[in-house]
């Protein structure tokens, strides 16, 4: 898909057509996912990587010749930011299901193989949390996902979605304290 | 509570929920109990939902964090390859992964030693402020150099990614170690001991530790602890949800509350980790265990300890130190890691492995005069470590201390002298004859080493022969694996499990600030007295002969032979003839060739890039910081590799650490090495360039820092930083590139550096540099350089009462400022003419100065000048003894002091309020003007002040009759002045005249000379303190 045809996704989203995300959706993950895989080949020198330059150097490499105006751009990232989710989850479920297979002890010189296992368990459990909050109240849960998987600040965030910066900003108090609530409770369900 | 899952999601009860819940977010703290009182009027369970939420909302802040942080790699654990070499280490392994960085295993084929190399995260190339933060960092780690800490070795790079290479510790990690369980009362200790004393060692430097845990601690085979990663890199990017970029996530489980919270962390937070890591040494598991880490963090917040967790043999002082740790409130906890070594160690369960301090008349105590705390370390060094290297510039002691403490510990004590040995049946020769053995094999002197039951091997002087002794040593090792390797080099060797100390030379006390009661302040001049009172049993050393001592020891560089054979000479000569031979290069110890031959072997070992790097270091005097060498020698490149050269010659001994002030630590050469240095320099015909870029450095450093030395908080830093580097601010202004533009350079250095010399007191320094500089620059079109040169030397000569050449260089300074149109200038310039006119008592032409002055300086705002004047006019009325007006004028200067944040003015100002006071009668505004004063004194070490502060003291004690602290002032004031030369002027002689009168007749004039002389043996702190506490009490109100 050429970048015009995501150019005219974009407007219909814009317009309000609720199918346009969804074609929109492959597109962009696909994306994301041939950077991330790029960057991380074997012969790759950086093996550090983060969501926000991954996200921005898709927007790069699709719309270099035809930059989007800014509301275009806002319904960009907010899909990137969906995208985005799903690459990260995909990954971390992934990596579970590798670490349970054997145990590795390792010599450690810091908090290395430790966090990093736990790291995708807390990925995956910080994912179902927000799908938890998604079915409570869909726009805090949104909010979530801009700011964690697209890595959005305060203002950003409230760009893309068309609110004051003021109201995201309690928006995320309200959706940090849920999660919070809910990731602290000694049952899981 | 969790309204995500109770039972399933209901998104009506939420829209009630969040109804109220956005005004509770958007009201103040306090407001919020009457706000739910009116909104959930009998609705209890509502409002317990909410108030829940709010809860959540106060302790969310740290569980998000982790999370963000986690975020910003997810992909952490895909990884390239690691590459085959990293600069000059092969890559050997990888030894562990993180969030952001990767360890490898290195080996350094130059020193076939095996190291850590640690990646930084790359996002710290873009950003200048971290990349500074961590250079910083960096530096003070390779200054601190503790053996519980490992070792940093410098920094290198692969292409564009850095690594730090740090010391490869075998062991295993506690965390490691836990995993069987818990540890015995006894280990437990020990081990809580050691991490007390690597916390104890960070926060003397003002270092945060900011995420101990299990996984941090390394435990050697034979016990030794030492912390990794001490927040170096780890300065994390959490930019995204919540937190500040300089925040670390710290672990769950291990995070203090307040950590938690987000709010400031400083050493008490590591004391909290310590408490937590203690606990689980103790007991087997973690005091905030759980699954997940925001179970972790809630438990943290939350969950009270039960102490009887604890076991019961558990040493009573240690229980009770864990405990306190773990406190919520920082308050109550121990401060920092010294109280926590101190606290934990008391009663510990094994027996004390510390040698008492030795009585101070046993002869044998000279050998550890300075040396207490690296005798200590050692001692305690040798109980965990097999062997031991103490490293340092030749002549600082390691033998000496390698051998008093070898005795003091072991029953058995083989010294061998490797000097001459070059090569391994040298070694084995020297080692053979140290045991007594003759004519053996090698196999039969590694049984015969093996045998002792409880002995140490020392070996001096290894640094030339390190490849043969590493062979040797591998194989007694092998035999005798509990005997203890006490080495004494110059560098490290790098063989495995070598654990090095450093042995620093002694501590030289400030000449100026030295007396005869502070002399124990300092190691050095401790030495000297001790070797002094062997030569001369009867000496006796008043204040001025102590501040001989000190210059000869500044001299003898803090060597302690060279300190020793100097008091021994006072058999022979006086004081006074030893410090001047001193100061004409007679003291040497060694021949010039002996240490010649050292410095030149050390170097040739080092890389082209190292060795210029040292050479140029030579153009510093007095030494130097970080900053001020990466700008002179390497201003190009970036600054690590000014770093990476600096920690190699620091660990070669070539260079020594001075001191770490404010977290910055002074470098500087030893003078035989900068000799040579200077030597290599000018064979390299470098030596010209460096000095010109020396002098721009220094230039640009003053420039940049003369605004800020007028007001402000950054007043004392400056004026501190100022006073290091006098001896290079004089290189620089005598060198001479024989241009104008070389003078008019020197010309603008001398009046940067005016302030400073005024506010310090060094009226005659500063008048003979400025001095100098205008004579170089004399030729030229009037400049404005050469204008502010001229004020600056008028105005340290009017402060001096040298009228004539105040007056002479301040109409010259006006006439320029005139031409150059400088307002401002010209108004400076009349107010020190205003001065001269008013000392030589011409008061209505000095009144009428002040005033075109003021009208000046008011019409272009400069509030901070305007004060001044107005100052200086209530001076002048004081002098016409018209005190009421002088008390109205004083008082507008200082309201516009205070709101421009001069601190220099407004002690001058405060004094004279001070004392305009006194004679209007209105004696508690004197006494806290004057006590606030002393105060800023005290703080901007203003010694120009100081004198007269101590003799308002003396006025205002003298009127609440302390008499005898009033003649202690005066007595102090006087000394401060001669040493300043720096008169009064005659309004204010006449003062002190009157004074003294009055205090000889109360106390009679024998104790009153007694009471002078004791003030003048006090040094400026010690005057400045003594006042403020004269007053403070009213001890001053009865008659002594």
């Amino acid at each position: 898909m050429g970048s015009e045809d995501i150019t005219r996704l974009l407007h219909e989203i814009r317009a309000g057509d609720p199918g346009a995300r969804d074609a929109l959706l492959p597109v962009v993950y696909a994306e994301l996912r041939a950077i991330a895989h790029r960057r991380l080949s074997p012969g790759a020198r950086d093996a550090v990587l983060d969501t926000t330059a991954l996200v921005h150097e898709a927007y790069v490499r699709l719309f270099d010749r035809a930059p989007l105006d800014w509301a275009d751009r806002r319904h960009f990232f907010a899909v990137a930011a969906i995208a985005m989710r799903q690459i990260i989850v995909d990954h971390a479920r992934k990596r579970n299901a590798a670490r349970r297979g054997g145990g590795q002890a390792h010599v450690n010189l810091d908090d290395t193989q430790v966090a990093v296992e736990q790291q995708a368990g807390e990925i995956v459990s910080l994912h179902e949390a927000i799908l938890r909050l998604s079915q409570l109240d869909a726009r805090l849960a949104r909010i979530v996902e801009l700011r964690f998987f697209g890595g959005f600040s305060e203002e950003e965030v409230a760009e893309i979605m068309e609110m004051s910066a003021r109201t995201v900003r309690r928006d995320w108090r309200k959706a940090r304290a849920l999660l919070y609530q809910d990731l602290a409770s000694p049952e899981q369900a | 509570m969790n309204l995500l899952t109770h039972p399933t999601p209901d998104p009506e009860h939420w829209r009630r929920i969040e109804a109220v819940l956005d005004l509770a977010l958007e009201a103040e703290p306090h407001e919020v109990a009457e706000l739910l009182d009116r909104e959930c009027p009998g609705a209890p369970q509502l409002r317990r939902e909410i108030e829940a939420l709010l809860e959540a909302d106060r302790q969310a802040g740290g569980l998000m964090a982790v999370a963000a942080a986690v975020m910003l790699n997810p992909f952490a654990d895909d990884f390239a390859p690691p590459p085959a070499r990293i600069g000059r280490y092969a890559v050997t392994g990888t030894l562990g992964r993180g969030g952001m960085s990767v360890v490898y295993e290195g080996l350094d084929e130059t020193l076939g030693r095996r190291v850590a190399l640690k990646s930084l995260p790359p996002s710290f190339a873009q950003d200048p402020i971290r990349l500074e933060r961590f250079v910083c960092e960096a530096r003070l780690l390779g200054a601190i150099a503790d053996p519980h800490l490992t070792a940093f070795h410098g920094i290198t790079r692969d292409g564009t990614r850095r690594y730090l290479v740090l010391e490869r510790v075998q062991g295993q990690t506690l965390a490691e170690r836990l995993l069987t369980g818990a540890l015995g009362a006894p280990e437990a200790s020990g081990i809580a001991a050691q991490i007390a004393q690597a916390l104890a060692t960070m926060h003397r430097f003002g270092i945060v530790h900011r995420d101990l845990k299990p996984a941090n601690v390394m435990i050697t085979p034979l016990g030794l602890v030492k912390l990794l990663d001490l927040g170096l890199a780890e300065v994390s990017a959490v930019s995204s949800a919540d937190t500040t970029a300089w925040a670390r996530a710290g672990t769950p489980g291990y995070m203090s509350p307040e950590q938690i919270a987000g709010a400031g962390q400083d050493a008490r937070s590591d004391v909290f980790a310590w408490g937590v890591v203690v606990w689980e040494c103790l007991t087997g598991t973690a005091p905030f265990a759980g699954a997940t880490a925001a179970e972790r963090i809630a438990a943290t917040l939350e969950r009270g300890l039960d102490a009887a967790l604890l076991p019961a043999d558990t040493p009573a002082a240690l229980r009770a130190t864990v405990l306190a740790a773990l406190s919520r409130d920082p308050a109550q906890r121990p401060a920092d890691g010294d109280a926590l070594a101190g606290a934990a160690t008391a009663n510990a369960s094994s027996p004390p492995t510390l040698p008492a301090p030795l009585p101070a008349h046993d002869p044998t105590a000279i050998r550890f005069v300075g040396r207490e705390r690296e005798r200590r370390e050692l001692s305690q060094l040798l109980e965990h470590t097999a062997l031991v290297t103490l490293t340092g510039p030749g002549g600082v002691g390691k033998t000496r201390l390698a051998h008093a403490v070898a005795t003091e510990r072991f029953s058995t004590v083989w010294f061998a002298e490797l000097a001459d040995a070059h090569d391994d049946p040298a070694i084995e020769a020297a080692i053979a004859r140290a045991a007594g053995l003759r004519n053996m094999t090698r196999h039969a002197l590694l049984e015969a080493l093996a045998a002792a039951p409880h002995a140490c091997l020392v070996l001096d002087h290894c640094e030339h022969i390190a490849p043969e002794l590493a062979h040797l040593l591998t194989l007694v090792r092998a035999f005798a694996p509990s005997l203890r390797i006490v080495l004494t080099s110059r560098e490290p060797l790098g063989e495995a499990g070598e654990q090095v100390l450093r042995v620093p030379p002694l501590d030289c006390p400030d000449p100026e600030a030295v007396t005869a009661h502070d002399g124990h302040a300092a190691a050095a001049v401790d030495l000297f007295l001790l070797a002094a009172q062997k030569a001369l049993p009867q000496a006796v050393f008043s204040s001025d002969d102590m501040r001989t001592i000190a210059v000869i020891c500044r001299h003898a560089d803090g060597m302690p032979l060279a300190i020793e054979l100097a008091a021994a000479r006072l058999r022979d000569e006086s004081l006074q003839s030893i410090a001047s031979s001193w100061a004409h290069g007679q003291g040497e110890v060694r021949t010039d060739d002996a240490v010649r031959e050292n410095i030149r072997w050390s170097l040739e070992r080092l890389g082209a890039r190292e060795q210029r790097f040292f050479r140029a270091l030579h153009v510093f005097h007095g030494g130097w910081d970080f900053g001020s060498s990466a700008r002179t020698v390497c201003p190009d490149e970036d600054p690590f590799e000014a770093l990476d050269c600096l920690t190699a010659l620091i660990e070669r001994s070539l260079v020594t650490i001075e001191r770490v002030d404010r977290n910055e630590p002074r470098y500087r050469f030893l003078e035989p090495v900068r000799q040579f240095a200077a030597e290599c320099c000018d064979a390299a015909g470098e030596t010209a360039a460096l000095r010109a870029r020396h002098r721009d450095t220094y230039l640009a450093a003053v420039e940049t820092l003369a605004p800020t030395l007028v007001h402000g908080a950054a007043q004392a830093r400056g004026l501190a930083w100022l006073e290091a580097e006098q001896a290079n601010v004089l290189a620089a202004l005598e060198y001479d590139e024989g241009d104008m533009d070389s003078a008019q350079k020197a010309l603008r250095l001398a009046g940067a550096m005016w302030w400073f010399w005024y506010v310090r007191g060094h009226f005659t320094r500063g008048r003979a540099a400025l001095a100098a500089a205008l004579a170089r620059a004399h030729a030229g079109a009037p400049t404005p350089a050469r204008a502010l040169g001229l004020f600056a030397a008028g105005g340290l000569a009017v402060f001096q009462r040298d009228y004539r050449d105040g007056r002479r260089l301040s109409t010259e300074a006006l006439a320029i400022f005139e031409t150059l149109g400088d307002e401002r200038g010209v108004a400076r310039a009349a107010s020190h003419l205003a001065l001269c006119d008013g000392g030589e008592g011409r008061f209505d032409d000095a009144a009428r100065l002040y005033e075109r002055a003021v009208a000046i300086f008011r019409r272009l705002g400069d509030v901070r000048r305007l004060s001044a004047t107005l100052n200086n006019l209530g001076v002048l009325d004081r002098q016409r003894n018209d005190f009421a007006a002088a008390y109205e004028h004083h008082a507008e200067a200082i309201e516009l002091f205070r709101k421009a944040d001069d601190r220099d003015g407004m002690v001058v100002t405060l004094l004279n309020l001070a004392l305009a006071a006194t004679r209007t009668h209105r004696d508690t505004a004197a006494l806290t003007h004057l006590r606030e004063a002393l105060a800023l004194v005290m703080e901007l070490r203003a010694r120009r002040a100081g004198a007269a502060a101590l003799e308002v003291a003396a006025e205002v004690l003298c009127a609440r009759s302390g008499h005898a602290a009033a003649a202690e002032c005066l007595g102090a004031a006087e000394a401060l002045r001669v040493s300043m030369r720096l008169p009064a002027d005659d309004w204010w002689r006449r003062m002190t005249d009157t004074l003294a009168h009055t205090l000889r007749t109360q106390l009679g004039p024998d104790v009153f000379a007694c009471h002078d002389a004791a003030g003048a043996e006090r040094g400026f702190s010690q005057a400045i303190t003594h006042a403020l506490h004269s007053l403070s009490s009213d001890v001053a109100r009865t008659a002594t």
